[in-house]
């Protein structure tokens, strides 16, 4: 019998081929959106999971509890862990590292490694990277030691065998670094990804400070041990040797350990080794994978329910010959199923032919698991043909309760009703107009944030980054005014932190002199004299720094804050700042005096609050900014490089546009905006297809309501009006009912960020035209032949 | 075989209460060939759904084999359509997405029957209509009288006691009508009770028994002989 009814369900499907591709295609469109989403979720969920323990692999977060918010940071001291490990049973290896960027020269080339790791000697034993070659159980053990990653050793040394090969650490400097082992490629679902690991011990010398917290830490727990519980005893620890060492910490402090599984979805925190992804991106995609399903799955209900009323005649006969109810369900849900599983197999085809494309479009990090991995594939497979069972249960349900036999009583056919097609259209349409609202929106949030709301002007910036080490701070005066020299370069200035970067140079404990104790956090920078007037940072009070402030020795330093930081202090009106001296209560001297507030410097991405900052004066900073005059890019970077060439011999060459640089912060929201324009794509030719169908079904059913008009005087246009009017109306009812909804999303998504653009009417306005222009071009064609049919071949067959 | 007592059948609307049948008393014996007569809206069609089960009577009673029709459950009406009747229409009504051996065989398949004695059935019914030769073609590639007949065939090919014909040959010529209704009185000697409902005198000279309905009622019942 199932033999029978699938294979006329082959030929049922055969039979519609067109309305039936329409199906299928859109169906499949939107099984090739939820596998894709799944696989994406699949990879993020995955993150670290691969290590061995990874179960008991925790990372310890210090919560500094200031005035201004919370702070959370994965950065800790040198000592925390080892103390740890020591005083607490349940904490049974542990080890500590750091990520910097670290020149290195192999042979004679100089590479700039971003991702370099300093890390303990336990580092292999807790993350059980595989071991290519090299002795694993002497790994990091003595300083001045490395391993590298598979990719890094062939780059330094192609196929040679680079055990025991020496690389040395420059810029400062050349420090002499052996090559110990070679690790495979960390793979990309791990949080902590390096190119070359250089043991801690090879840094931690005498100038090495042990109190700062910027190091991360990570424990490995002994089976049973509960995390929560160690988090308190680190926290108490900590407390007793603040209270030993006579540190003063006035405001709470609380260690906690975070399991390493966790990281990459719940985390961004300071010290973080790169930008993490979110839990949210993953809720939103879920909910945006649901919508195009929904959407397609409308599109098959429709459709599937069009084509079965046609043959409302052919079930009634079979009751009548004897059919039951459940004959009838079987045949249906037979034929549901079959189109179901025919959708199923070409969106696998799709995804596996589209996937490079998305890969690149939307920067993904991942490959596509194999099919049988389980839960991938399996669910969202199961999740289908279920649902085409049911559309097909649902259908022959509704077809049984209609009294199909009502029609042979009569002995005529059975018109199919148009109710429903209309709810199920207008579903389309809101989810359509609703993901062309939001990706609108996304695209006027990035551009505002990138163009007008960054009021400083990062425009024709062109950055050079000198050597750090205090043996090239000679060289930077005589570099910048040969740079002036140059007919391309206008304008020249310098400082400690590059907009565009984290700036982790935070410090608690400052307050006005004079005035009690602030437990706020503040960022610092050192800046040049003239550092706000190259970036058009407006000022608000007072005064600029003096082109020779960093000379000035009659008196304390001068300070400038910025609006948040006046802002912190409880000044609103900022003239009442100036002239008031900084105090550091925990080195109990005076930091120096403002003299002027500024507003619209902004270090990161405008997603972020500017935070509260106070900057210095000061001759040397590395980062050097120029504008640049010309169009003739590769020229200017000629003229600059042999410049620095000049100063600093030998050293690394570093450089980029700073708007680049900027907005390279805004990586993830255009990954996410990519995302909604290709959801938002998938959508419309789903809604489309949906809409296609249906003006060939209206217009075949209507052939003979055209005639009659058109022969009674009806013209081409008046007939194109009538069969589109139902359409447009439609597309205004979706408009409707999307457009709260749609306001609703956008205005919650914006709270994520600091500023938000405006959510203008045309937005919403944009939406709703854009899906009526689609809806009508779609229909225009066939509505034109049916309105230039010859009346008289309408109205032949009565 | 078929026993009918007050049969009423009308509709409700507002104020109003249309009647389609009035107490309609009948009874027909097995092997009987019945036709039932009357003017438009007479009520014969209506009638005959409430024989065939497709409707159900407003008032009244309907016994068929002794069992009583109007108390009837959806299962036992499937069993009723399976085991004991088949219906010929005046539209043919063949399954379009069907071949003619498939039309045929449809009726087989619900009830039951395994492929290899379906094979033999159906075969039997296409030689004896003499339509070998058309099995794999669809109803839309038959002409009117070859339709009706791979109907007349789907509706005996169960070996059904009853046979429902409505106007059978409405939809055909003379000369295919003729044949049609030779064709019916033959099944008839073979054993099938037969009720037709027809405005063709002529036609109607084939059966046994004429009933005349007017306007909801049974005007004349008379044998022929």
């Amino acid at each position: 019998m199932i033999h029978k009814n699938i294979h006329l369900a082959f030929r049922n499907i055969l039979k519609n081929k067109g309305l039936n591709s329409i199906n299928i295609i859109g169906l499949a469109l939107g099984m090739t959106a939820v596998l894709l989403i799944f696989q994406y979720i699949r990879f993020e969920k995955s993150y670290d999971k691969f290590f061995e323990n990874s179960d008991r692999i925790h990372r310890l977060v210090f919560y500094r509890y200031y005035q201004t918010g919370l702070d959370k940071s994965v950065g800790n001291n040198y000592l925390v862990g080892q103390i740890a490990h020591e005083k607490i049973p349940g904490i049974e290896n542990f080890c500590r590292c750091k990520k910097e960027t670290q020149y290195v020269q192999a042979g004679d080339e100089i590479y700039k490694e971003e991702r370099t790791l300093f890390a303990d000697s336990s580092f292999f034993d807790i993350f059980s990277h595989k071991v290519i070659s090299g002795n694993k159980s002497e790994f990091l053990r003595s300083p001045g030691v490395a391993i590298l990653t598979e990719s890094v050793a062939r780059k330094y040394f192609g196929n040679e065998n680079p055990i025991g090969k020496t690389i040395y650490g420059v810029n400062p400097g050349k420090k002499p670094v052996v090559v110990q082992g070679v690790i495979k490629d960390v793979p990309r679902n791990s949080h902590l990804k390096f190119d070359l690991v250089i043991s801690l011990a090879t840094v931690t010398n005498k100038s090495y400070c042990y109190t700062c917290n910027n190091t991360n830490t990570y424990f490995l727990l002994r089976k049973g041990t509960d995390p929560e519980s160690v988090g308190k005893e680190i926290t108490a620890l900590a407390k007793d040797y603040f209270v030993a060492q006579k540190v003063d910490i006035t405001f709470p402090i609380e260690y906690r350990l975070q399991p390493v599984k966790d990281i990459h979805l719940h985390s961004n925190y300071r010290f973080e080794h790169e930008i993490n992804g979110s839990i949210k991106y993953v809720s939103i995609l879920l909910v945006i994978g649901f919508l195009i399903l929904l959407s397609a799955g409308l599109n098959y209900f429709n459709l599937f329910s069009s084509i079965t009323t046609r043959r409302i005649n052919g079930i009634g006969i079979r009751i009548i010959n004897g059919a039951s109810g459940g004959d009838i369900i079987s045949e249906f849900t037979t034929e549901a199923v079959v189109t179901g599983m025919i959708s199923l197999i070409l969106s696998y085809i799709l995804l596996f032919l589209l996937f490079p494309l998305f890969k690149d479009f939307l920067n993904l990090d991942f490959t596509l698991s194999s099919i049988f991995e389980g839960t991938t594939w399996l669910l969202p497979s199961m999740l289908l043909l279920f649902l085409s069972f049911l559309v097909g249960w649902i259908l022959a349900v509704r077809i049984l309760h209609a009294a199909p036999v009502s029609f042979i009583k009569k002995d005529q056919s059975v018109t199919s009703k148009k109710n429903n097609r209309k709810f199920l259209l207008i579903g389309e349409f809101v989810i359509s107009i609703l993901l062309i609202a939001v990706t609108l929106g996304a695209m006027k949030q990035i551009s505002f944030m990138q163009k007008d709301a960054l009021t400083m002007n990062i425009d024709q910036t062109l950055v050079v980054k000198r050597p750090v080490a205090a043996e090239f701070n000679s060289g930077q005066q005589p570099f910048q005014e040969s740079l002036l020299k140059l007919p391309e370069i206008s304008e020249i200035t310098f400082s400690t932190i590059s907009p565009g970067e984290k700036n982790n140079w935070v410090k608690g404990g400052i307050s006005l002199k004079g005035e009690d104790r602030l437990d706020y956090q503040f960022f610092q920078a050192d800046v040049a004299a003239g550092f706000f007037d190259f970036f058009n940072v407006r000022l608000l009070a007072g005064r600029q720094f003096f082109s020779d402030e960093t000379n000035w020795t009659g008196g304390p330093r001068h300070l400038i804050l910025n609006k948040e930081a006046a802002q912190a202090f409880g000044k609103n009106d900022y003239k009442e700042i100036i002239g008031k001296t900084l105090y550091d209560n925990d080195s109990k001297a005076d930091i120096g005096e403002i003299v002027g507030v500024v507003d619209g410097y902004f270090q990161n991405s405008l997603d972020q609050e500017i935070k509260p900052t106070i900057f210095n004066c000061d001759q040397g900073g590395y980062y050097i900014f120029m504008k640049v005059q010309s169009k003739n890019i590769p020229e200017v970077i000629k003229k600059v490089s042999a410049e620095y060439k000049k100063y600093f011999k030998d050293q690394y060459f570093e450089y980029y546009f700073l708007n680049d640089f900027f907005n390279a912060q805004y990586k993830s929201h255009i990954q996410l905006l990519r995302c909604f324009l290709l959801f938002s794509i998938m959508a419309i030719i789903i809604t489309s297809l949906s809409l296609f169908g249906l003006i060939i079904m209206a217009s075949a059913s209507r052939t003979k309501e055209i005639g009659i008009r058109k022969v009674n005087g009806a013209t081409v246009a008046e007939i194109l009006a009538m069969l589109n009017r139902d359409f447009v109306i439609w597309v205004m009812i979706a408009f409707i009912i999307s457009a709260p909804v749609s306001w609703f999303a956008m205005h919650k998504w914006l709270q994520n960020f600091a500023y938000k653009t405006e959510l203008s009417w045309w937005i919403f306005a944009l939406a709703g035209l854009l899906a009526l222009i689609i809806a009508l071009l779609t229909v225009s064609w066939q509505s034109w032949r049916a309105a230039t049919r010859n009346p008289v071949e309408a109205l032949r067959y009565e | 075989m078929i026993l009918l007592k007050h049969i009423y059948k009308y509709y409700d609307s507002k104020f109003q209460r249309t009647f389609v049948l009035k107490d309609i008393d009948l009874e027909i014996a097995e092997g009987e060939f019945v036709t039932i007569m009357g003017p438009s809206g007479a009520g014969k069609s209506t009638l005959l759904n409430i024989i065939g089960m497709l409707d159900e009577p407003s008032e009244g009673e309907y016994y068929f084999l002794d069992q009583p029709a109007h108390k009837l459950n959806e299962k036992k009406k499937v069993e009723f359509h399976r085991n004991f009747v088949g219906f010929i229409f005046q539209a043919f009504h063949l399954i379009d997405e069907m071949t003619v051996y498939e039309n045929i065989e449809t009726p087989l398949i619900y009830k039951g029957v395994k492929i290899r004695d379906r094979k033999g059935m159906v075969a039997e019914m296409l030689d004896r209509f003499s339509i070998v030769a058309k099995k794999d073609l669809f109803p839309t590639q038959l002409s009117g009288g070859q339709q009706q007949l791979v109907g007349i065939a789907r509706a005996v090919v169960g070996k059904p006691k009853l046979l429902l014909a409505d106007e059978p040959t409405g939809n055909l010529h003379s000369d295919q009508g003729k044949q049609i209704m030779e064709l019916l009185k033959r099944l008839n000697e073979e054993g099938i009770t037969i009720i037709q409902v027809t405005h063709n005198n002529d036609f109607a000279q084939y059966g046994s028994r004429i009933i005349r309905l007017t306007d909801g009622l049974i005007s004349s019942d008379n044998r022929i002989c």
